[in-house]
């Protein structure tokens, strides 16, 4: 095995244990000390699996392509080209498959090549690799370039008797390699959807039915300018509140009350990420090769404060507009354009172990919430 | 990017160009291999059609060559309109400036607006599919002519390997004929300056047996001479065949190349550029929902001057990024002007003649 070979089984390694680390905080809300958070942790976690799948697919990938690009600086994950690779593939899997025998086809193929020919079968375990990672991606739950937004809950708000969804959906932003989950709570106040879901008193009618999550925003004459709105308005370069300030603008009948938005990474390897001196420190105390990895994840806010009403006059008129909350007094959340943003980061035990008997913890995780993963288990709040 | 949808034909046609080549190249291939191997002996008449159908396969191949120099050459074209859709979002439409005579902030706001609902995405995912359509083809093509090379090469040496021994053996037979002249002679004098019959008969005898040897001999040179001419012969068809596959993987490698850092390069320079320009638009908005959404309070002064800082700070994390990103930008393009000059040097003519014709209309 040569090294490049060996460097990335180990960055492979990282992400999944990583990855696994950040599903068991998601997951597992008991052991989350944010339990305002129950419903990002239901909206991030499925997204958490479809990165695990997609690194699943590019290991798979490896087996039987040269090469796999990963953006060192900044985000530690793969470039964006590998992941239209892998949506590449998964729209071209059907036709591919097909030109691959079979699984047992191709067991049978090296069992007999390696009493024939004595030797190692290595294309055919290429082309193995080829059909598993084809299969997989065939599937379609990977982390796409763009993933259509899903609606997971509806109510009304008493107070502007209009429904309330909250929607998500999810991006790989191509300049800097990050995957995001956006979330974002909208009113609807266009007339069919009140007049269909809001009864007499102000409340959720009981008799309407619709199994969610619902594929797309709930109003199904908005839902695909809704789709086309969130793929364009996805970038990691837009500030959340532009993102809700745009929604609001191209909608006049939906009110974004609220935009979340996860940023899952950037993800430091040691020895494989070009990280900063601050980071380097942090992995440069681990001992073993395997605990040296970092990963970080910051949830951004922004929420409306107030509603401008709508006004109708004889030569113009205007729609319902939010004024979203920036907030001025953290230099940080205001450069962000955001109303509240969380920092987290995720360590295994060993380096956090390093950093906390050096007494550097404190100063290197400044502004961040620490959460460190001992055998599975994931400990916040230490 | 109707442009970049013409492009499946043009795939398509030279899938079948390549299709067509790869089974002429294994015809010419195994009947060369058959040459190699068997004792059998060929007729002029066959070496002249294997002859003319390599010489067939050589001109295709450069065909073929030019065909796909020519379809990168293209996809480079098309995808430089992408270009072309940035630099109008830098400008003004007519309908924009028109309306801007009345108010420059609608202006301002039109073309926002149209920067703000443009998406690549789309096309880059196109962009990618059709490089990986046509590398795809490429490296197909590529296996086959290493297989082929590999079996070419070891049935040339047999080949060789084969007038080497002939060679021997027409030696081995022109030194039995030298031999044989003087014995003969000698034979013929004894013969001559023999009287008794007894022992002319015998002579006579043994000289006949030596007449037919050399007679046999000689008639054996002349086969091997043949054989050995037809060998030499197929050793330069053989040497033609080979190198022109090795010249053939030289130019797949180039073309691989050339596409695989052309299509990474497009990537990365494409996305930035939507997010850069993406970004610009969106700070005169983010300033307008500022000022829309926070009132003049208290702490206004003390974020003024915070401000300062932020910015300062926020200065230093955009030039520190934008080093970074230039390494991977100069990497990229250090590579790609590597496989551009190879490409240039092996596809000079399609260059020429692709920027005579104009080949895809903007």
């Amino acid at each position: 095995m040569n090294p490049a070979n060996r460097a990335a089984d180990r960055y492979f390694d990282a992400i999944a244990s990583a990855l696994e680390g950040l599903g068991v905080y998601f997951g597992d809300r008991t052991a989350s000390p944010f339990q305002s958070h129950g419903l990002v942790a239901e909206v991030v976690a499925p997204y958490i699996g479809r990165l695990e799948r997609s690194f699943d697919c590019w290991q798979n990938r490896l087996g039987f392509m040269e090469k796999f690009r990963i953006q060192r600086a900044e985000s530690g994950y793969p470039v964006f080209q590998s992941v239209l690779e892998l949506e590449n593939d998964r729209r071209q899997a059907e036709k591919r498959l097909a030109g691959i025998s079979g699984p047992d086809e191709l067991r049978a193929e090296m069992v007999d090549f390696i009493l024939r020919h004595r030797a190692f079968p290595a294309e055919l375990q290429q082309s193995m690799a080829e059909r598993l990672y084809l299969e997989e991606v065939k599937e379609g739950n990977v982390f796409s370039p763009f993933i259509l937004p899903e609606t997971v809950r509806v109510s009304v708000n008493p107070r502007t008797k209009r429904p309330y969804y909250l929607v998500h959906w999810g991006a790989f932003d191509g300049s800097s390699s990050l995957p995001m989950v956006y979330m974002a709570a909208v009113e609807d106040s266009s007339p069919a959807m009140v007049k269909a879901l809001v009864s007499g008193d102000g409340k959720l009618k009981k008799d309407v039915e619709f199994g969610l999550p619902v594929g797309g925003l709930l109003n199904p004459e908005l839902a695909h300018q809704f789709d086309d709105f969130a793929e364009k308005n996805s970038a990691y370069s837009l500030s959340p509140a532009t993102i809700a300030g745009n929604l609001d603008k191209d909608f006049d009948h939906l009110h974004p009350k609220q935009l979340r938005r996860v940023v899952l990474g950037p993800f430091y390897t040691a020895g494989i990420t070009e990280n900063n001196s601050t980071v380097s420190e942090v992995l440069g105390k681990v001992r073993r090769q395997e605990n040296a990895w970092l990963l970080t994840w910051t949830v951004q806010e922004v929420y409306s404060k107030t509603e401008r009403p709508a006004r109708k006059g004889l030569w113009s008129s205007q729609p319902a507009r939010e004024e979203f909350f920036i907030d001025t007094d953290d230099l940080d959340a205001a450069r962000m354009g955001v109303s509240a943003f969380e920092q987290h980061a995720l360590v295994p035990h060993e380096a956090y172990q390093a950093l906390y008997a050096a007494g550097e913890a404190q100063k290197i995780f400044d502004g961040y919430d620490v959460h460190v993963i001992s055998g599975g288990r994931v400990i916040t709040d230490v | 990017m109707a442009t970049l949808q013409n492009f499946d034909t043009e795939i398509a046609k030279t899938r079948e160009v390549v299709d067509e080549m790869r089974s002429k190249i294994e015809q010419s291939g195994t009947v060369l291999d058959k040459f190699a191997r068997t004792d059998e002996k060929i007729g002029q008449a066959d070496f002249d059609i294997e002859n003319a159908r390599i010489q067939d396969v050589l001109t295709q191949q450069k065909v073929m060559e030019t065909n796909i120099a020519d379809l990168i050459i293209g996809l480079e074209d098309a995808t430089n309109v992408f270009g072309s859709e940035f630099e109008s979002m830098k400008s003004y439409t007519g309908w924009e400036n028109f309306i801007g005579i009345f108010s420059k902030q609608r202006k301002q706001r039109m073309r926002t607006e149209r920067v703000r609902n443009m998406s690549l995405s789309g096309n880059l995912q196109e962009l990618l599919s059709k490089s990986d359509t046509i590398t795809g083809i490429l490296k197909d093509q590529k296996q086959v002519l290493e297989e082929r090379y590999q079996t070419s090469e070891t049935s040339l040496a047999k080949v060789i390997e084969r007038r080497k021994t002939t060679m021997e053996t027409l030696e081995t037979t022109q030194k039995r004929i030298e031999e044989l002249n003087p014995m003969l002679l000698d034979i013929e004098n004894k013969i001559a300056a023999s009287t008794n019959q007894k022992d002319r008969a015998g002579l006579e005898g043994e000289r006949s047996k030596l007449a037919t040897e050399y007679n046999e001999a000689q008639a054996k040179e002349q086969e091997l001479l043949a054989e050995s001419q037809t060998l030499e012969r197929y050793t330069s068809m053989f040497q033609t065949f080979v190198d022109s596959l090795n010249n053939q993987i030289a130019a797949q490698s180039t073309l691989i190349n050339k596409l695989t850092i052309d299509t990474e390069q497009r990537i990365v320079l494409y996305k930035a550029l939507e997010d850069s320009l993406k970004t610009a638009a969106q700070q005169d908005v983010a300033h307008r929902i500022n000022t829309l959404g926070s009132k003049v309070d208290n702490t206004a002064e003390e974020t003024m001057a915070g401000i300062g800082a932020a910015a300062q700070r926020h200065i230093g994390d955009l030039l520190e990024l934008h080093e970074k990103n230039m390494v991977t930008t100069a990497d990229i393009q250090r590579r790609k002007k590597l496989a551009d000059d190879a490409f240039a040097r092996r596809f000079e003519d399609v260059m020429k003649k692709h920027d005579a014709a104009n080949y895809i209309r903007t």
